[in-house]
């Protein structure tokens, strides 16, 4: 992105501000530019968080903060500094990496040697029961896979029962009305069965229709769900083991 | 950095630098000058301007520079006065946190014990 592309998305972004307001920030950020010259093009840019979504988000910030300053009514804006979760990317200001590294450090000095017997122990166990392992985890495949093919083939199956009602319905009721001339209580029977079936594959179309457009979405939600628990308890399990 | 800048904190910090100059100093300028002192990204220091600007404690006015307009920003009264307190009230916090911090903080009653 260059500083075209830049002050343009930004003004973009800024869409939603006053007028006024948007003016004096592109002018300020074009001034900016200028004064950092063609050299510091891409340095600023990339300093500015290579996108223009955090310059437009701490503008706005700025501006909202100005409000309610003005109404008087929130005082908690004023201590935004630049610590503003609104702000997307936090690095307004550098986080105290060299604190945390340092206490990481030093809880790591102490327990290197139990953490490594830990991983051998680990990685021994692992592979005295690869055996068991490569079973368990063939089956789930082969568990996943044969559910999949069984609700597709169930999909497939139903849409089919459905069309066959639908077609069959059509041809006996077509089939009664023409034999009514030569029969007609035959044919009065043929074109009533038709028509139960045609009734009964319209319903079921419609029950599908229903099916799909519930069901599914919520059994993704549920499953997703599910799936989102056990990720929590996976990385709660591991924090404790570390 | 261990240690958060506040709002009030960078605020002084910008009145500081754009008093050093008493004709006004612009934008990018005043960006590198207060990043010497604290590091702040680039996006920061605009809206903390137009806040300073808004509240009366800075002034802008463009001027010709190379054939485009440059805006200045520039102490107001009310700015020198808002960065006279700021500069009190920092001595004052930074030598009792000194204080307490090197261990030799005076034992003092207070609440009316």
């Amino acid at each position: 992105m260059d500083r075209e592309g830049f002050l343009a998305g930004l003004a973009r972004l800024l869409e939603d501000i006053p007028e006024n307001e948007r003016r004096e920030a592109l002018e300020y950020y074009e001034n900016y530019f200028d004064d950092a010259g063609p050299e510091n093009e891409a340095r600023v840019i990339q300093e500015l968080g290579g996108t223009p979504e955090q310059a437009a988000a701490s503008i706005r910030v700025g501006y909202n903060a100005g409000k309610a300053s003005a109404s008087k009514d929130y005082g908690e804006y004023t201590e935004y500094g630049y610590r503003d979760t609104r702000i997307p990317r936090s690095e307004q200001m550098p986080r105290p990496v060299s604190l945390r590294k340092k206490k990481e450090r030093d809880s790591a000095d102490r327990t290197d040697h139990s953490k490594i017997t830990k991983i051998v122990l680990i990685v021994l166990i692992l592979i005295a029961t690869s055996g068991i392992w490569l079973g368990i985890f063939s089956g789930l495949i082969g568990m996943i896979f044969g559910l999949l093919g069984g609700i597709l083939g169930l999909i497939f199956g139903i849409a089919a029962a459905v069309l066959a009602l639908l077609a069959g319905g059509v041809a006996l009721s077509v089939s009664g009305i023409v034999r009514c001339l030569t029969d007609p209580a035959l044919g009065l029977l043929m074109s009533g069965f038709g028509m139960l079936s045609l009734a009964l594959g319209i319903l079921s179309l419609i029950l599908c229709v229903w099916l799909a457009s519930k069901a599914l979405p919520w059994a993704s939600r549920w499953s997703y769900d599910i799936l989102r628990k056990f990720c929590d308890w996976c990385r709660s399990k591991w924090k404790i083991f570390r | 950095m261990v240690f958060n800048t506040g709002a009030a904190l960078l605020d002084a910090i910008v009145l500081a630098v754009v008093s050093r100059k008493k004709e006004g100093t612009y934008g990018y300028k005043i960006t590198q000058e207060v990043r010497q002192a604290i590091a702040i990204s680039e996006s920061t220091l605009y809206p903390v301007l137009r806040r300073l600007q808004k509240d009366g404690c800075l002034d802008v006015y463009d001027m010709e520079f190379r054939g485009r307009n440059r805006r200045y920003y520039k102490i107001t009264d009310q700015g020198a006065a808002q960065l006279e307190l700021y500069q009190t009230e920092w001595k004052n916090y930074v030598s009792r946190i000194s204080d307490v911090l090197s261990g030799n903080y005076p034992i003092k009653e207070e609440g009316g014990r």
